[in-house]
Parts: C-alpha cells; structure tokens; sequence
C-alpha cells in the first residue's frame, strides 16, 4: 500500500502551478455531433450568413484572426473573439467574464442582433423544417429540437473542443524531453517573472478576474471606449474599471492578434506589453524570445468529435 | 348504523389514516430525499471548510492555482441548487445562497488581490536582493536605504499589516524616493518602489478579506436547514388522551363510561358534560410494560356502549400506535446521535486538513529554520544580517510551535499512554495557572473529598498533554471575562448507568473521572457553542488569537479516548466538563509501563535521498511516526547541514544510491564529525549486507513500510529500550 501511495506521489505531485488538460473522451458523442453541426450551420443566424465557426474557425485555433470579427449587421463587434477551444475549462466566459455557462454564452450570441442576431420561433422553425435535424434530435434526446435541447448540443460539443497533449502538458506527465531547454528557461521565466501569478491552473488562466493596468496605463494615446472599461459596464462598480477575466494561454501560439482590443499582433508584442502593463517591468528581447518559445508548448492537439472513441460504458 | 357511531367510523378512519401514513413512511422515498438532504447538507459544510483551507493555504503561498477555490465555490452553487430540487424551504435557502454570493464575490476579491501581491512580493524579495549587492560606489548608498526597506516590509508582511510597521513601509518608500541612484539602478529601484507600494496598499487588502472570508457562515446556516428538517420530519404529536379514569367502568382493560348522563355528580361530570360529551371509551396504551398514554373516543351525539369488537378493535389500533409512536422516537434518538456523529466526522474531517496544512508548513518551516541556521554560522554575531537572520529563526519557532498546536489538534496516532494520578497533576497546573493570571480573577479548586476511593481520579493518558488541556481550557476561562471574575475548576468521579449524549461527543456507561471548568465569563450562544472546537474558529478579534487552543483541547481528549460536555449561555458563563474513564490500575512507579508501540518523542531524524517525493514520503512516514523530519535530496547539502549543527540530529535515513555521495559514503562522512550517531541505509538493490558498511547500523530495503522504519529507528535511537517484538 504504501508502495502504491509513494507512485502516487510521483505521478501526480509535480508541484507545478500549471496542470494538464485531461485526456477524456466527450460523455455524449452524439449530443456532441450533433452540436458541431449546429455549430457550423450558418441556419443559427438572421439572414443565413453567419455560423458560430464563422468566428470560431476549428483550422484556424479557435478564432478569426481579426483584431474584432465581424457580426450579422457588417459592423465590428466590440471585443476581439477569444478561441473556443478549451472555453469550457474556464470558470466564466468572454473577456468580462459575463457567463457562467456555455449554455448561458452560446444564447446570448445566437439573439445579440450585433452578432448572431437570430430569435428562437425563427430558429426552431428553421430546424424544424429540416428533415435530417429531426432525425439527428431524435436520435440525440428523442425529442423534437427545442431551446433548451439545442442549447445542451452546442454546450456539448464545445465541452468535446479540449486540446489535450500539448508539448508542455506531456512535460508535466513526465515526458521530460517534451519541450526543450529554452522551452524550460522560458518556462522558469513565465514563473519568476510573475506572468504564472495570475496564468495557472489548468488553463494557464481563466479562473480569475484582474485588472488591466496595474503598473502602466495601457490606454494613453487613444479614446476609452466601453469594451476597456472591462467588468465596470457590467457591474457599474468603480473597483471594476479595466477589469477582464485573465484569459487562457493555451493554444495562445495559434490565436493571434492579442487583448481585448487586438492590439497586439504578435505574441512578442503582447509578452512584452504584459511585463511593462501587468509586472511593471521591461523584458529584455532575448527574455520575450524565451517565454514566446514557451508559449508554444501549450498548443494542444484537437480531435475531432467523429473521431473520439465512445465512452465506456 | 347510529350517527355515533358513523363518527365513530370517522375518527377510527382519520386514525387509520394517519396509522397509515406514519407506517408507510418509514417506506416511502421521503426516507430516501431525508438522506438526501442532509447529505447536501453535510456538503455544504464540508466545502466551506474546504474553502476556508484553501485560502490560508493560497494566503501562505501553499496553493499552487487557483482552481480548487473555483471547483469549491461551484460546487456550493451545484449544492444549492440540489437543495431547491430536493424541497428545502425557500427562505432558508435564499439564505444560504445569498451569503454564498457574497463569499463568491470574496474569493474573486482574494484572486484578483492575491495574484497581484504575490507577484509583486517575488519581486520585491528579487530586486531588493539584486539591489543590496552593489558593485559600485553610488550602488552603496542605494543598498543602505534598500535594505531597511526590505526589513521594514519583511515586518509589515509578517506582523498581519500592523500600522506602525505600515508606517516604516512608507516612510522608507518616501526615503527611497529622494534618494539619489544611478542610472544604471534606475528601473530596478522603480520596480521595487512600484511593488513595494502596491504591497503596502494590498496586503492589508488581502488580509481584511481573508479574514472576511474565513468568517463566512455558510455552515451555520446550513445547521439551520438541517435543524429545520429535523424538526419537520418529526412525527405528528398525537393529542393527548383523556387521564381520567373512575373506578368501575373498566371493560377489557379499557375504561368505558357509556353514559355521562348516568354518572354521579362530579367535577368531571361537570366538565365532560359541558363539552358536550355524552359517552366515552379510554384505551390505554402500553410498550414494554410500561403505560405510556392512553387513547380516548368521545361520543357526541348520545349515549353509546362499544361492543366487545369495537373494543378489541381499538385496542389493537392502540397497539399500532404505540408502536408506530415508539419507531418514530427511536428514530428521532438516531437522528440526534447521527448528527452527533456527523458533528464528530466534520472535527475529523478539519483534524485532516488542518493536519495536511500543518504538514506543508512543517516542511517549509523546516527548510527556513534549517538554512537560517546555516547562515547563522557564517556571519559575524555582531553584524546587522546576523541579528536580522536571528529574528528570521525566532519567527520560524512561534510559526512552528503554532503547527504543533495544530498538530495536537489533529494527531490521531496512538501515544504512550500511562495510567497516572490527575489530581496532583491540576493542582501543579493551578499553581503554575496562578501565578499567570492576573490577579483580579479568583483561581478556586475543588477536588474529591480525602477519603473518597479513587480520590486521586486515576486515568490512562500523557501528562504533559493533559496539562494543556486544563491549561487551555483555564486559559480560555481567563480570557471569557473582561479582566475580573471567577474560575472555579473541580475534579470529581461520575458512574454513568446508560450511554449517555454530551455536547461533544458521547459516552458509554461506566466510571468517569470528571474535570469542570466553570467560568463567569459572557457565555455564548448555540451557534458559537457549536463550532468551538474547530481549529482556526476564534470569536477574538482578527491577530488575537489563533483559534487553536479549544481545538487542541479537542485532539487532545478525543486521543484519550475522552468526551466534552459544554454548557453555557449568553451572559451565564460556560461550564466544560472533561470526562476521562477512569483507571483500575495504580500508576507505575517508574512512570513508564509497557511500551511496545515505537513512537517517537520528537527526536529529530535526518532523511536523505535524491528523489525529492521520496523525501516528502519518508518525512511524512517519520512525522506520522512522531519524530521530526528533516530532509534533504542532496548528499552534499544533508552533510553541510550536519556539519552545522551536529547535535541537532538523533539519527540518520539515508538512500544508498545518489549522484555524487553514495549513502555509504555520506554515512563515513557523518561519522568523522560524530562518531555515536546512529546512521540506516535504505536501498532497493541487493548488494554487500552491512559488513562492507561498517557506519551503517542497519539496512533497509525499499520500498519502506511504517512498520519497519518505525522498528528500525527505534531499536537504534534508543537501544536500551530495546523491544522485542517490533514489526
């Protein structure tokens, strides 16, 4: 027994402030395919224009690549899209934090008219009409499509969009050689530096609210607008002004421009105005390198749904 | 069919139906939502004490990410809303979910606040290093004033952000601020003044919602709901039957008056005929032999005379209802004695996670005294950094005699318990207790009269931990009254005939040696009462106390095998009543009967090896065997360590295989600097036994069991106490 309990130390103390992301196939795959399709359906909004991969691109991270996408009515959203990947590890959504469940999320971007600008009588009927939805809906719950079933798919899926196996997760299962010595340095520097004070957990990130700001003013030169005063439009409270959900690091390689606003179009550019906003500190370029070449080892590996073995029974 | 008896028919009926549903409920999934519900209950309490470790532990840099507060404070919100699913009363509810919005929107507080000082306190410990090894001229100057900064805010961060050394903090960021610097120290002493004040500004921060959070209530509530559900799952009460009983009426052992109107003239007459009753059938009720009530039928509309069926009928309907009555009491006792033993398993469950904490700050504490020493030896005695590691090593043995009280709340292992005489021993304690307490509260004692048998109250236990106890205990006595009042402490021998339920904790029937400490103090109410003993709980204010006196006192007589019954109320003083079985046996001279359980008394134990959670294992094996660990995963360091302070170590545990320093050679080491120290060698290879080894007593082959390293250490720490049979 104590023979067991002593691998058991090996194995799970790694005494890291970062975890990995579980290896676990989705509970449901078939809730969870029948989500991806919705979720690639441009039927989810107004005019038939736009699906949630319109802005939340499976090839392309998670995300457009824009500094801010572009919503229903042509115009520019307010905040830069985060990626969908790994949203559901995180303890609210959006960059202010405003959901506490994917469900709650997915709703509000299906009725905002800025983004999706759909209304569920349209919606359901749209689905409804379609033979092959009925079918896949009775398969998946035994009922007709309704808000709540489609909302549960969506949810589904997007729990399926976990990007296990990063390089750096490997690392912190024992792989040593998983990621490199200048890897490692930049790792040892993302947690002497203080960047990991707030990025830790499971998602390197996405458990905390922080402002935005703390050492350097992160505005000067251009107008405030609402999306900068962060959680302060929310709640109206002043202790809020500029403060944001810290956001997840993984798959950060692969989701550029960075900030809520996209000011940034490089990881280079975003470590190095993190360490001059965040830590009061100016990073050395050859120090910038090394945490960037970090940052890459969180890129995971994603796995399509149709592709993930079923769950035991 | 007379009305009266469609009445009757109609009272039997409502009877049966609730005969009935009082059956049925022992059956229905009410049982099933009851466990339910006060699983949830428990869960509630469970996580909230979760949380509360959670935050000290993250407060002390113990918590790793922040993901367990967010798992936890989920987890509240999913139980809440089980709760609502399961039936639980609104108003208690909303409660419950209304102060666990606010404790969410604490523990967001704490994260955002948290992360930022802890950021910021590594780089200050970083840039006022770099900036106090100057290597230039101008650097000297910048060094003086950054390093009475660093001292000031070393104070400040570890005195709970008291005001004056807040005051140093700032007076010393004004100091910095006018001094000159040379540019090439220029960002270095901007980040340090940048952190410094944002640690100045959030430490307080950090520390008022800290102690805001730990005094979050969601568990009493909880209490509260749970109190409520026992209240409404209670059985009906039935009415109470009629008492009155004339002679010469009696029929098949029930009493029946089938006409009022035939009585003779009485009071009772009176007083039936004026409710309108015109006849009447009293069926007693009895359970195991003994009358417990009785069940009347009034007949309103004439006079009636029950038949021999009607009679036996309802004498069984009686029966039934006695029993059913009985169950539901019987229940009733379970419940309380469950909630009792929930009670014991939450104190069990904080013992856990107090012990836990206590353990990572052992270890922590461990490394701080053992590299503070270390540096002691190399600097000059008179020089300011020798002064300043002084204080370092003085705070790290208040923090360490705080883990051990903690400790003692949470130990669980089997002491050395001897049978011992109780009554000397508190009036020691009495006297040590007097001269401490100011002498404006009155010390009184009373004890067993001389000539009772077993006068001196003899019990099995450790002396000196029984001491605590009443130390504690007098202490906290002390400390309910405002400067004045009176503590009386009394010893007396109590025999229970039946089991009997205590306030904290139950006892079985048997003899008793009684320790009361009764205090005229302000008292407190059942909410505080119940959580007492819980480690950390203090109604002190903030940096007072630590909350860990009672519970100590709890560890230390549940370890005895013991029970505490407290009683006390608002502005009536508190009486605790220890209760210890009492001893047959006559303590042993010697002080020390058999002792075949090797444990340790704290000797210090040095453990070597190269994998560090190996060293975490071996430390908590030795910890949990009562010894000191101390260990290293270098060689090299463990020998510089030694080389130190070679008396420090009672025995060495060392791996045989490591980089550098084989344990054989590091065995060869220690003893060139201490010949007598006793030195195991642990491996997991087969290779030359101990003769090739001529410094190792003994080896050890891995993986260890407790058994053997417990035997191991003790048949070489203390060879003269050599036990026999040991594994």
């Amino acid at each position: 027994m104590l023979a067991a309990a002593s691998q058991e130390l090996v194995m799970t103390r790694t005494g890291e402030p970062i975890t990995p992301v579980p290896i676990a196939a989705p509970p449901d795959p078939a809730r969870a395919r029948l989500g991806e399709r919705l979720f690639r359906d441009v039927r989810l909004s107004r005019d038939d224009r736009l699906a949630c991969a319109s802005c939340h691109q499976l090839g392309q991270g998670g995300d457009d690549g824009r500094l801010r996408s572009i919503g229903a009515d042509g115009r520019a959203l307010d905040f830069n899209t985060p990626t969908v990947f790994n949203a559901a590890l995180s303890f609210r959504l959006n960059w202010r934090g405003n959901f506490r469940t994917l469900e709650e999320q997915a709703e509000a971007v299906l009725l905002d008219p800025r983004v999706m600008g759909t209304n569920w009588a349209a919606l359901i009927s749209k689905l409804r009409a379609d033979q092959a939805y009925r079918d896949a809906f009775d398969s998946a719950y035994g009922q007709p499509p309704t808000r709540p079933l489609v909302l549960d798919a969506l949810a589904a899926f997007e729990r399926s969009l976990l990007t296990p196996r990063a390089p750096f997760d490997r690392y912190l299962r024992g792989e040593r050689d998983a990621i490199g010595p200048e890897e490692k340095r930049g790792y040892e520097l993302f947690k002497s530096h203080g960047c990991v004070a707030c990025h830790q957990g499971v998602n390197v990130g996405g458990n905390l609210f922080e402002r935005f700001g703390v050492f350097d003013d992160p505005f000067v030169g251009r107008p405030v607008s609402e999306a900068d005063l962060g959680r302060l439009a929310l709640t109206g409270k002043t202790e809020d002004r500029s403060v944001f959900r810290v956001p997840s690091l993984r798959n950060v390689a692969e989701t550029a421009p960075y900030f809520h606003d996209g000011r940034a179009a490089t990881l280079e550019q975003a470590v190095a105005e993190m360490g001059r906003i965040q830590l009061g500190r100016e990073l050395a370029p050859q120090e910038v390198g090394l945490i960037v070449r970090f940052l890459h080892t969180l890129t995971g590996e994603y796995r399509p749904v149709a592709s993930q073995a079923a769950p035991r029974p | 069919m007379t009305s009266a008896t469609a009445r009757m028919a109609l009272v039997v009926l409502g009877l049966l139906l609730v005969l009935t549903y009082l059956l049925l409920r022992g059956f229905t999934p009410d049982a099933a939502l009851h466990e339910q519900r006060l699983r949830a209950i428990d869960e509630l309490t469970f996580n909230e004490a979760a949380l509360h470790r959670d935050v000290l532990k993250a407060s002390h840099g113990l918590l790793l990410d922040y993901d367990p507060l967010v798992a936890t404070v989920a987890r509240l919100r999913e139980v809440v809303a089980e709760l609502r699913g399961a039936g639980a009363p609104g108003p208690l509810l909303d409660g419950i979910a209304s102060e666990l919005d606010r404790q969410e929107a604490l523990v967001e507080d704490f994260k955002s606040a948290h992360a930022l000082l802890r950021n910021s306190l590594a780089y200050f410990a970083y840039l006022s290093e770099q900036l106090t090894m100057p290597t230039s001229e101008p650097g000297q100057a910048v060094a003086m004033v950054v390093g009475r900064f660093a001292s000031a805010m070393f104070r400040f961060v570890g005195s709970a952000s008291s005001d004056a050394a807040a005051a140093d903090v700032a007076a010393s960021l004004d100091e910095l601020s006018v001094q000159p610097v040379p540019a090439d120290l220029r960002d270095d002493t901007e980040a340090l003044r940048a952190h410094g004040a944002l640690i100045l500004r959030n430490q307080p921060l950090v520390d008022g919602i800290l102690a805001r959070l730990l005094a979050t209530r969601v568990s009493e509530q909880a209490q509260r709901l749970q109190d409520h559900f026992m209240e409404h799952e209670c059985p009906l009460h039935q009415r109470g039957g009629s008492t009155w009983s004339p002679e010469g009426h009696e029929r098949y052992g029930c009493v029946e008056v089938s006409s009022v109107a035939a009585l003779p003239r009485s009071e009772e007459k009176a007083r039936l005929t004026a409710c309108g009753v015109r006849a009447w059938l009293c069926v007693p009720l009895w359970h195991a032999g003994t009358g417990v009530g009785v069940l009347g039928f009034d007949a309103v509309m004439g006079d009636k005379r029950w038949t021999n069926d009607d009679i036996a009928l309802l004498r069984t309907i009686g029966e039934i209802l006695v029993n059913a009555l009985f169950r539901e009491r019987g229940e009733r006792e379970r419940q309380t004695l469950e909630s009792r033993l929930r009670h014991a398993q939450r104190m069990e469950s904080l013992g856990t996670l107090a012990g836990g904490i206590a353990h990572d700050f052992n270890n922590i504490l461990g490394a701080i005294l053992g590299y503070a020493e270390m540096l002691l030896g190399r600097l000059r005695r008179d020089s300011p950094e020798w002064r300043h590691v002084e204080e370092v090593k003085k705070a790290g043995e208040r923090a360490r005699d705080i883990v051990d009280r903690i400790l003692a709340f949470s130990r669980r292992t089997e002491q050395r318990h001897r049978s011992l005489r109780l009554r000397p021993l508190l009036e020691e304690t009495a006297g040590l207790l007097r001269a401490s307490l100011p002498s404006t509260i009155a010390l009184g004692l009373r004890l067993p009269d001389e000539d009772a048998p077993n006068k001196d109250a003899i019990v099995l236990g450790e002396p000196g931990r029984l001491q605590q106890v009443i130390m504690n205990l007098c202490t906290n006595a002390a400390q309910a009254m405002a400067g004045h009042g009176n503590i009386d402490v009394a010893l007396d021998l109590v025999a229970l005939d039946t089991e009997q339920v205590l306030s904290h904790g139950a006892l079985a029937a048997g003899r008793y040696v009684r320790l009361t400490v009764r205090d005229s103090g302000h008292g407190m109410d059942a909410a505080t009462l119940d959580r007492i003993f819980e480690p950390f709980f203090t109604t002190k204010e903030v940096g007072a106390g630590t909350g860990l006196g009672l519970a100590m006192v709890h560890g230390i007589v549940a370890d005895h095998g013991g029970a505490i019954d407290v009683r006390s109320r608002p502005g009536a003083g508190s009486s605790f009543g220890v209760y210890f079985r009492q001893a047959e046996a006559p303590p042993a001279d010697d002080g020390r009967t058999d002792a075949p359980l090797a444990v340790g008394r704290g000797e210090t134990i040095l453990i070597v090896d190269d994998e560090k959670p190996l060293v975490q294992l071996g430390e908590e094996m030795v910890a949990t065997l009562g010894y000191e660990p101390v260990g290293f995963d270098s060689s090299t360091r463990a020998l510089a360590a030694f080389r130190a302070d070679p008396q420090r170590f009672d025995l060495v545990l060392a791996d045989e295989i490591m980089p550098g320093m084989t344990g054989t050679q590091l065995a060869a080491a220690l003893h060139a600097i201490r010949p007598d120290l006793p030195i195991l060698l642990m491996t997991g290879y087969s290779g030359p036994g101990r003769s090739a080894r001529p410094d190792v007593c003994e080896i050890l082959k891995k993986p260890l069991l407790s058994a053997d390293i417990a035997g191991a250490i003790a048949r070489h720490l203390h060879p003269e106490h050599q036990v026999a049979a040991v594994s």
